[in-house]
C-alpha cells in the first residue's frame, strides 16, 4: 500500500515524513521528470507501506514541473491514500491547495501542522469544525515536537475517505462546465481543467478555448483567475469560520533588517565571505588530517605490497581517488553545506536570494541563481544539481555554464597551492578576479544570447524560524550522499582508465605531441600540458602531478613565475572536472554539456595564450 | 410574466447567439440558464406571442428586432455593471455578476451610458487593460513601503498562474513590507511574505483603498 504526503512548501512536511519512516529512504526521479521524489518504507501491524513525499507545491493547476508531477501522480492513483499536510498559521493559503485537492475525490486524512506556533501566534483553530467543514479527519500536529505524529498511520489507514468540500465556482465558470460536459463525456474536474487549458482531451480543450473569451470578456480577467479567485474565496471563508479573532501578523525587528534596503546586502556579503573563510579553514585542517591518516594507514601498507605493475598501478589509481573524494567530500563540502542548510532552514536563503534578484538580473538569471552559484565555491557537482530548483531551461543553461566557472574548493587548492606560495598573493587574488571577471561577462553574454522565455522572480519567504540541529544534518547528509553515490563513482572510473592509460606509456606519446603545441601557445613545457590533462579528472590532482612530473616541489627552479600563473590561470579555468561534466550531462543534457566544456576549453587555453603573449611582450 | 425573468431570456438568448453565431435550441438555452426544458418552452411561447421572438424548426429560438434589441441592450447594462463593480468597486468577480443581474433590470439607459463613459475615461480602468493598449495604472513599484494596497488587475505574460495561487488576483488586500533600490518588492499577502522581481510587480496594478 502506498500513502502520498501532499502540501504547500515549508508546512513541515519532509519533517514529517523523516519522523515516519526513519532513515532508510531512497531519492528517485519521478519517470520521465527531473522531479526528485523521496520514498520511504515503514511497518505498520505487519503491513508494510510505502510513504512518498511529494514536491511543494502551491497548486495543482500550474505548469512547472513540480506541479505537474504532483497532478499526474495523483490522477494517476499513484498512491491509494493522501495525507494533505496544511500549515495552521497560513490556514487560508493551504486551504486553497486543499480545495484543489478536494476535487480530486481521493480518501485523505489532514494534518494540521504548526499548531505550536499558531499557538503562539495567538491563532486558535477549531479542529472539530474544520474537519466537519472540509468532511475528513484533521489531526492536528506539530511535528518540530513531534506532537500526534503516531497518530498520522492508523488514521490515513483506517478513516480516509474523499472530502465532502466544494467550491462553488461563478456561475458563468458553473454554466462553462455543464456546457462542456454536455458535449464530452467528462467529470466536473476534467471540465474544469479544460477549461484552464489542462488535459488530454482537445475537443474538449477547444470547446474550453471558445468558451472562455466570452467570460474573460465579462469579467475582464482570464478564467484562471476567476477560478483562483472563488477558490481564495471560499477558502478565506472556512479560515475566517475556524479561526478564532486572529491578532495582525506582527512583522519582526531581525527580518526587517535583514531585507532592509541599506543593510540587507551589506549582511548578505558578510555572511556569504565568512561561510566562505570558515568552510575553507576548517576544510583545509580537516583535510590535511583525512589525507595523512589515508595516506598512513592505506596508501603506504599498499605500496609496501609485493604486486605486479599494473595491478600497482590500478590498485594506486583507485586508492588516490579515493582519498581525494574523501579529502574533498567530507572537509570542504560537507562542512559546506552544514552552513547553508543552517541558513536554509532558518529561512534566509529565500531573503539573500531576494536581495540579489538585481545584481543576479544582470546576468541573466533570478535570485533563486544565487544559491547554485554559492553551492559552487564548495564544489561543482552538488551546485549543478541545484540548478534544477531554477523555474526556466533558460536560467538552467545559463547557470549550468556559470557554475561550472566557479572556482570550486579543489581549483582554490591550486591557487593557494601554487601562486599565492611562489608567485604572490596579489598575484593569487588577481586570478580570482580574473575568473569573477569572466563569469560576469559571460552572464552578460549569455543573458542576451540564450533563447527562451525570461521569468521573473516570485518567491515566497520562509519564516524565519531557529533552525533544528538534527534537521540540518539529516539535510546536509542528504546532499553529501548525491555527490559520494554519484560523482564519487565517476571519480573512480576516471582514475583507473588514466592509471591504465600512464602504465600503458600514453603520457609519453602524449607529451610528446603537446610539447610543441604548448610550448608556442601557452609558454609551458609538455609536462605541465599533461598536467593540466591530469586536471580534468580532479582539478587539484593537476597541481599533483606537475609536482611529480617535474620531478621537484620546488617549482620556480624549474619554471617562471609567469609561467606558474599561467598554468593557475589555465587549470582553473578550463573543462570543468569529470565528475562535474558528468551531473551536468544529467542535469541540462548532453549538448550544453558538450557546449560548456569546449566553452571553457577554449576560454582557458585562450586567456592563457593571452597572458603569455603579454609576458613575451 | 416578470419584466425580469423576460429580459434574463432574451439576455441569454442573445449571448448564445452571438457566442454560437447562430440561434441557440431550446437545450441549449435550458442548459445555459439551468432551468429545465419545459420550463423554458412555456416561457417562450408566451414570449414569442408577444412578439420578442419567434421558435423555428428544431427548436431554435429566432429572436424579432424588438427581442434582439432588449436582449442586447440588458447585456451590455450586465457587462458595464460587472465591469464597474469589480473593477472600480473591488468586488469578488463572482459576486459581482450576481449583482449585476439584478441590477440590470431596473438601472436607466442614461445611468448605463454615463457609467460606460466613466469607465472609458483616459483613467478608466477595465476596459483599456483587456485591450492591451498603454495605460497609466498606478503598479505595486510605485507606492511606499509599508502601503496597504489593493489589486485592481494583474497583467503579466506566463507567471500569472502562480501569482494567483499565491492569493495575488484582483480584488485581494496586500501589503508592502519592502522595497529595495531596484523595485524588487516584498508584499505580505494572506499572511505570508512573498519576494517579487520588478518585472513582475510592475504588472501588479494596485489602488490604495479609501
Amino acid at each position: 500500500m502506498r500513502l502520498g504526503l501532499i502540501g504547500n512548501p515549508n508546512v513541515g512536511k519532509s519533517l514529517i515524513f523523516h519522523q515516519l519512516t526513519g532513515l532508510g529512504v531512497e531519492v528517485s526521479n519521478y519517470p520521465g521528470t527531473t522531479v526528485d521524489l523521496m520514498r520511504g518504507n515503514l511497518c505498520f501491524k505487519n503491513e508494510r507501506l510505502e510513504l512518498v513525499d511529494l514536491p511543494g507545491i502551491y497548486s495543482l493547476e500550474g505548469d512547472s514541473p513540480e506541479e505537474v508531477m504532483v497532478r499526474t501522480f495523483i490522477q494517476e492513483r499513484e498512491a491509494e491514500v493522501l495525507i494533505a499536510v496544511l500549515d495552521a498559521t497560513r490556514l487560508e493559503r493551504n486551504l486553497y491547495l486543499f480545495l484543489q485537492l478536494a476535487e480530486y475525490e481521493k480518501p485523505l486524512v489532514v494534518v494540521l501542522n504548526m499548531m505550536d506556533e499558531a499557538a503562539k501566534q495567538g491563532r486558535e483553530i477549531d479542529v472539530e469544525k474544520l474537519s466537519s467543514i472540509l468532511g475528513v479527519e484533521v489531526i492536528p500536529a506539530a511535528a518540530i515536537q513531534g506532537m500526534n505524529i503516531a497518530g498520522i498511520i492508523p488514521a490515513a489507514l483506517s478513516r480516509a475517505r474523499p472530502p465532502k468540500v466544494h467550491v462553488h465556482y461563478d456561475h458563468h465558470v458553473e454554466a462553462a462546465i455543464r456546457s462542456i460536459q454536455s458535449v464530452q463525456p467528462m467529470t466536473r474536474l476534467q471540465a474544469l481543467q479544460a477549461l484552464q487549458g489542462i488535459g488530454t482531451d482537445h475537443e474538449a480543450i477547444e470547446l474550453a478555448e471558445a468558451l472562455a473569451p466570452e467570460i474573460e470578456e465579462m469579467h475582464r480577467m482570464s478564467v484562471s483567475q476567476i477560478i483562483a479567485g472563488n477558490r481564495h474565496h471560499r477558502a478565506h471563508a472556512i479560515a475566517d469560520e475556524v479561526s478564532c479573532e486572529r491578532e495582525e501578523v506582527k512583522h519582526n525587528t531581525l527580518d526587517s533588517l535583514l531585507t532592509s534596503r541599506r543593510f540587507g546586502p551589506l549582511i548578505l556579503v558578510i555572511t556569504l565571505l565568512s561561510i566562505l573563510c570558515a568552510v575553507f579553514l576548517i576544510g583545509s585542517l580537516l583535510e590535511e588530517f583525512l589525507v595523512g591518516v589515508f595516506e598512513t594507514i592505506v596508501i603506504a601498507p599498499f605500496l609496501a605490497l609485493p604486486l605486479d605493475p599494473l595491478p600497482k598501478q590500478l590498485g594506486l589509481s583507485f586508492l588516490l581517488a579515493l582519498q581525494a573524494g574523501l579529502g574533498i567530500a567530507f572537509p570542504f563540502i560537507f562542512t559546506f553545506y552544514l552552513f547553508i542548510s543552517l541558513l536554509e532552514d532558518s529561512g534566509y536563503l529565500t531573503r539573500a536570494a531576494f536581495l540579489a534578484d538585481r545584481s543576479m538580473h544582470h546576468l541573466g538569471m533570478h535570485g533563486q541563481g544565487l544559491i547554485p552559484l554559492i553551492l559552487g565555491f564548495g564544489c561543482n557537482v552538488p551546485a549543478i544539481m541545484g540548478i534544477r530548483l531554477l523555474r526556466t531551461r533558460r536560467e538552467r543553461i545559463i547557470a549550468s555554464f556559470l557554475v561550472s566557472m566557479v572556482p570550486c574548493s579543489a581549483r582554490t587548492v591550486i591557487v593557494a597551492g601554487i601562486v599565492a606560495v611562489f608567485v604572490g598573493i596579489p598575484a593569487a587574488i588577481s586570478i580570482y578576479f580574473i575568473t569573477f571577471g569572466l563569469i560576469i561577462l559571460t552572464g552578460l553574454v549569455l543573458s542576451r544570447i540564450t533563447p527562451g522565455e525570461q521569468y521573473g522572480m516570485i518567491l515566497e519567504l520562509a519564516p524565519l524560524r531557529a533552525p533544528l540541529i538534527r534537521n540540518v544534518l539529516l539535510k546536509s547528509w542528504y546532499r553529501i550522499s548525491e555527490f559520494l553515490f554519484i560523482a564519487m563513482p565517476l571519480l573512480i572510473v576516471a582514475s583507473l582508465i588514466l592509471g591504465f592509460l600512464q602504465y600503458a606509456g600514453f603520457f609519453n606519446v602524449f607529451q610528446e605531441m603537446i610539447t610543441p603545441l604548448s610550448e608556442a601557445v601557452l609558454g609551458l613545457p609538455g609536462y605541465a600540458a599533461t598536467a593540466l590533462l591530469f586536471g580534468i579528472l580532479r582539478k587539484e590532482m593537476a597541481l599533483e602531478t606537475l609536482v611529480i612530473l617535474a620531478g621537484t616541489a620546488d617549482l620556480p627552479s624549474v619554471l617562471s613565475c609567469g609561467q606558474i600563473y599561467i598554468f593557475a590561470v589555465v587549470s582553473v579555468l578550463f573543462i570543468p572536472c569529470i565528475s562535474t561534466i558528468g551531473v551536468l550531462a544529467r542535469v541540462v543534457g548532453a549538448r550544453i554539456t558538450l557546449l560548456v566544456s569546449l566553452y571553457t576549453l577554449v576560454l582557458g587555453i585562450l586567456i592563457g595564450a593571452l597572458i603569455n603573449m603579454l609576458i613575451i611582450w | 410574466m416578470k419584466t425580469s425573468a423576460r429580459e434574463d431570456l432574451l439576455e441569454a438568448i442573445c449571448v448564445l447567439s452571438r457566442h454560437n453565431h447562430e440561434p441557440p435550441t431550446i437545450d441549449e438555452l435550458s442548459v445555459h440558464i439551468s432551468v429545465s426544458p419545459a420550463e423554458v418552452r412555456d416561457q417562450l411561447l408566451t414570449m414569442e406571442k408577444q412578439g420578442d421572438l419567434q421558435i423555428q424548426s428544431g427548436d431554435r429560438i429566432e429572436l424579432t428586432d424588438q427581442g434582439s434589441r432588449t436582449g442586447c441592450s440588458v447585456m451590455r447594462k450586465h457587462q458595464v455593471l460587472e465591469c464597474f463593480l469589480s473593477d472600480i468597486l473591488g468586488m469578488d468577480p463572482g459576486a459581482a455578476s450576481e449583482e449585476a443581474c439584478i441590477l440590470e433590470h431596473d438601472i436607466s439607459d442614461e445611468t448605463v451610458e454615463r457609467l460606460d463613459r466613466y469607465l472609458a475615461r483616459p483613467r478608466g480602468r477595465g476596459r483599456r487593460i483587456q485591450r492591451g493598449r498603454p495605460y497609466n495604472l498606478p503598479t505595486l513599484i510605485q507606492f511606499p513601503e509599508g502601503s496597504e494596497l489593493r489589486i485592481l488587475s494583474v497583467k503579466c505574460s506566463g507567471g500569472c498562474q502562480r501569482l494567483s495561487d499565491m492569493g495575488i488576483f484582483p480584488g485581494e488586500r496586500i501589503k508592502l513590507i519592502h522595497t529595495l533600490n531596484n523595485k524588487a518588492v516584498v508584499i505580505q499577502v494572506k499572511g505570508c511574505d512573498i519576494a517579487l522581481s520588478p518585472e513582475i510587480a510592475s504588472c501588479i496594478f494596485v489602488e490604495k483603498p479609501e
